[in-house]
């Protein structure tokens, strides 16, 4: 028997204090489930550049990969290389004791702090001159080191492989390269919630990207643009029955980002398919695993404010400049290749007014440029029509893309930097352009210099005299480069030759244009 | 004119003549204040002023605290008397034989105290009324949240208990015991009561011959059980269910209710309601018969 009953005014009491109690307990769990769940947290960069090289786009949510797990997969499978991390694949650290490269970033989303890819990854190169030099970087720059062929691969790899499990994994993590130090709480979640989230999502992007072993490997500095791009937004079937060898090998440089004001209202990306620098930045943010949901606006905005106005680098090496060059090279540049590229103005500013130089920024038709058409084919009726559906119910949904005829003349600020040349990085150095190309299946005739047919990329030794990154594997083991053949499909050399084009002057006028240009 | 055979010096369980005579309290800088012989100068002159009144052969008694445990629930306050400056004032109460006849011994200096009276203490009677108590104190507020936190009162209960310790009927015997042999030295007509629990023949038997003291008062079991001394004569103590419980629930009742006993399991009935109907019965048997018509 209960000899102390509660009053009736204990038991309301008593039945308000649970259901206060219910109430703060669902608010406090909304909170959390807020704070945790729906929140998303990143490092914000006081400065500008830091935040280019690692501050966040919104790539993580939709795509990245839990940092232990991204630093622990290189761990589990090494290729026998010196070069820790993600260093095999041309990402720059900036340290050797650098917690993740340049062009990776980090964002906590679900509570669960993530890594994946900024533009940076893309849009930053170094050079050396000396072979003793620590490489410069040049931010903005197209990279030359980056090898996202073989990173892909990598991943894709990784889906399929047998001993890709969560005790792997999670030893990997524990490893002193990696220092994870797991509790027990972490290791089950790594093991029941994260691990399997891994896996299917890479088996899953494994299968959507399977048409990349079809592929010619893109090679250091050059990248598909739009094939895996139609595969992840679109779902475009990628078999061979929809899509043909060329349309799948129209891999293309990297370009440089800097100068972007008087770029607005040019035609944008190498064939020339969008006016719009915003429209084109974010699609580009695309390219780096961002979505129209997840995309961080304010974060593009603050690296579209930093390279709207960014300068041009200067030549690194003034000394090898020959004066006595330059005005004769002015002279030919002007006649020869201002029309379409611009140049500087007497007060030594780019001049990029489209008036000055009419087919400045214009598309140029296949024929009449002659390059490597697998570029231009990749980029599709149909992907066009598609792309502008994207942020659609957006102010900045997509309405500019366009399929052109051709490729975009550009403007060459900073042109020294941005070697290899032609859209799709076929010939090595300026001076080279120069020369005409020579037909596969030829040997270039003794005294008829031409465009070199093989040469090694990846190389950030720079050459100051034919301006642009060494070819012949100096400096290297030539295991550690890639040997670029321009007889593969995608790869050609020609075009951008001819009597217009300059490659039938004297070999001294040739020099003194490169001399010029290395003014730009 | 009252025809009263004597009076008793409530100077125990801090009321006022605690409030001088605790070392725990006493924080006077006058000459009411300091060592035990001043704080126990108030009390002296209050003996030797009712002396002056009713002269050397009136009855009067000193009801005085063992010893004060003075910092049971807040450890950083004063500790208060010890059992040998309780003796030191016994013994100036004696005043030379013209002072007190007899003590009466006690401890605890406040009410209540958890030796005082010893027993439980329930947190669901003081959240139901202690609310008149609210507008008293300083601390009064504070003290009603604590009793009604459900963490709090099931804390405060079980602090009380374990400062009382678990000795409950003759819980001040032993004090009385030392007291009654040092002044019997210097007075052997100085005789002594005990308090504190006592409710069985055997207990209060014991207590009185092996010399703790000559007699004892009874509170609460007489609340319980209005006959017990008739019980005594023939039984150890009242049956089982009949017994005081020592829950303390008559002492925190009176705040606001007829002064009985509150403990529902002591009375009969099957059920609960009948239970409750003897209870209120018997608390509301102290308005019959009624003093006004």
């Amino acid at each position: 028997m209960d000899f102390d009953p509660p009053t009736p005014v204990e038991r309301v009491v008593t039945r308000n204090r649970w259901i206060l109690g219910l109430v703060v307990l669902l608010l406090i769990l909304a909170a959390l489930y807020y704070l945790i769940f729906v929140n998303q947290y990143v490092v914000a960069y006081r400065d500008d550049e830091d935040h280019f090289k690692y501050g966040s786009i919104g790539s993580e949510p939709a795509n990245g990969l839990p940092i232990l797990v991204f630093k622990a997969l290189p761990v589990m499978f090494p290729d026998g290389s010196e070069l820790t991390g993600y260093r095999r694949f041309g990402l720059l650290y900036e340290s050797e004791q650098a917690d993740l490269p340049i062009g990776v970033s980090r964002r906590v989303v679900d509570g669960i702090e993530r890594v994946w890819l900024n533009c940076a990854i893309c849009h930053v190169g170094t050079y050396r001159i000396n072979l003793s030099d620590q490489p410069a970087y040049i931010y903005g720059a197209p990279s030359n080191n980056l090898r996202l062929y073989s990173l892909l691969k990598f991943f894709l790899e990784v889906a399929d492989a047998p001993n890709f499990n969560a005790d792997n994994l999670i030893e990997a993590i524990d490893s002193p390269q990696v220092g994870g130090k797991l509790n027990f709480v972490d290791r089950s979640i790594y093991r029941y919630l994260v691990f399997p989230r891994v896996q299917q999502a890479l088996v899953q992007r494994s299968q959507q990207l399977s048409f990349i072993h079809r592929q010619e490997d893109w090679g250091p500095g050059r990248v598909d643009t739009f094939n895996p791009y139609k595969a992840i937004q679109f779902n475009f079937p990628m078999d061979e029955h929809h899509i043909t060898a060329t349309e799948l090998n129209g891999s293309a440089d990297f370009p440089a980002i800097w100068q972007q004001r008087p770029r607005q209202g040019m035609h944008l990306h190498w064939d020339g398919n969008n006016t719009s620098v915003d429209e084109r930045n974010l699609s580009a943010a695309l390219g780096a695993g961002v979505t129209p949901v997840t995309v961080d606006m304010a974060a593009i905005k603050r690296v579209r404010a930093w390279i709207w106005d960014r300068p041009a680098p200067a030549f690194p090496v003034a000394s090898a400049i020959d004066q006595n060059k330059v005005e004769r090279g002015r002279q030919l540049y002007a006649e020869y290749c201002a029309g379409c590229h611009g140049m500087k103005d007497v007060s030594g500013h780019y001049d990029y007014d489209t008036n000055h130089f009419p087919r400045l920024g214009q598309v140029e038709d296949l024929d009449r440029i002659g390059t490597d058409p697998d570029r231009w084919a990749s980029y599709t009726q149909n992907f066009s029509a598609a792309q502008n559906t994207l942020y659609a119910g957006y102010p900045w949904r997509f309405t500019h893309f366009r399929k052109t005829a051709g490729y975009a003349n550009q403007p060459l600020d900073g042109i020294w930097a941005r070697s290899p040349y032609l859209h799709n990085g076929s010939v090595p150095t300026l001076r080279d352009l120069l020369e005409p190309a020579a037909a596969c299946g030829t040997v270039a005739r003794a005294g008829s210099p031409a465009r070199p047919q093989k040469w090694y990329r990846g190389s950030d030794i720079f050459d100051p005299d034919k301006v642009g990154y060494q070819s012949d594997g100096y400096g290297y083991d030539l295991k550690d480069l890639f040997l670029y053949d321009t007889c593969i499909l995608g790869n050609s050399n020609r075009g951008h030759e001819g009597k217009i084009y300059g490659t039938e002057l004297p070999s001294a006028d040739k020099d003194a244009i490169v001399e010029y240009m290395k003014t730009l | 004119m009252a025809g009263l055979g004597g009076v008793e010096l409530h100077g125990a369980n801090g009321y006022l003549i605690t409030q001088f005579l605790s070392s725990g309290i006493n924080d006077r800088t006058d000459d009411y204040g300091g060592p035990v012989e001043n704080r126990a100068r108030f009390v002296l002159e209050i003996v030797r002023a009712i002396r002056r009144e009713v002269g050397a052969d009136f009855h009067l008694q000193m009801k005085i605290n063992g010893v004060d445990h003075n910092n049971w629930l807040y450890p950083w306050k004063k500790k208060g008397n010890t059992l040998e400056d309780t003796l030191t004032i016994c013994k100036m109460l004696l005043d030379d034989g013209k002072g007190v006849d007899s003590f009466h011994i006690s401890s605890g200096s406040t009410f209540p105290h958890p030796r005082n009276p010893p027993g439980d203490i329930s947190p669901n009677a003081l959240t139901r009324w202690y609310g008149g108590m609210l507008a008293s104190g300083v601390r009064t507020r504070f003290n009603y949240a604590i009793f009604k936190s459900s963490i709090g009162g099931p804390l405060f209960r079980w602090l009380w208990r374990s400062r009382r310790g678990k000795v409950i009927e003759g819980i001040n015997a032993a004090y009385s015991k030392y007291l009654r042999d040092e002044i019997v030295k210097i007075d052997p007509s100085i005789k002594f009561l005990c308090t504190g629990g006592f409710q069985h023949a055997a207990d209060i038997a014991g207590v009185i011959r092996n010399g703790c003291c000559d007699g004892v008062s009874i509170g609460r079991p007489l609340i319980a059980n209005n006959d017990l001394p008739q019980i005594l004569r023939t039984a150890n103590g009242p049956i089982r269910q009949k017994e005081c419980t020592y829950c303390n629930k008559c002492l925190v009742n009176d705040l606001a209710n007829p002064l009985g006993c509150y403990e529902v399991s002591r009375y009969d009935g099957d059920t609960f309601e009948e239970k409750w109907e003897a209870l209120i019965k018997s608390v509301m048997s102290v308005y019959q018969p009624p003093l006004f018509r």
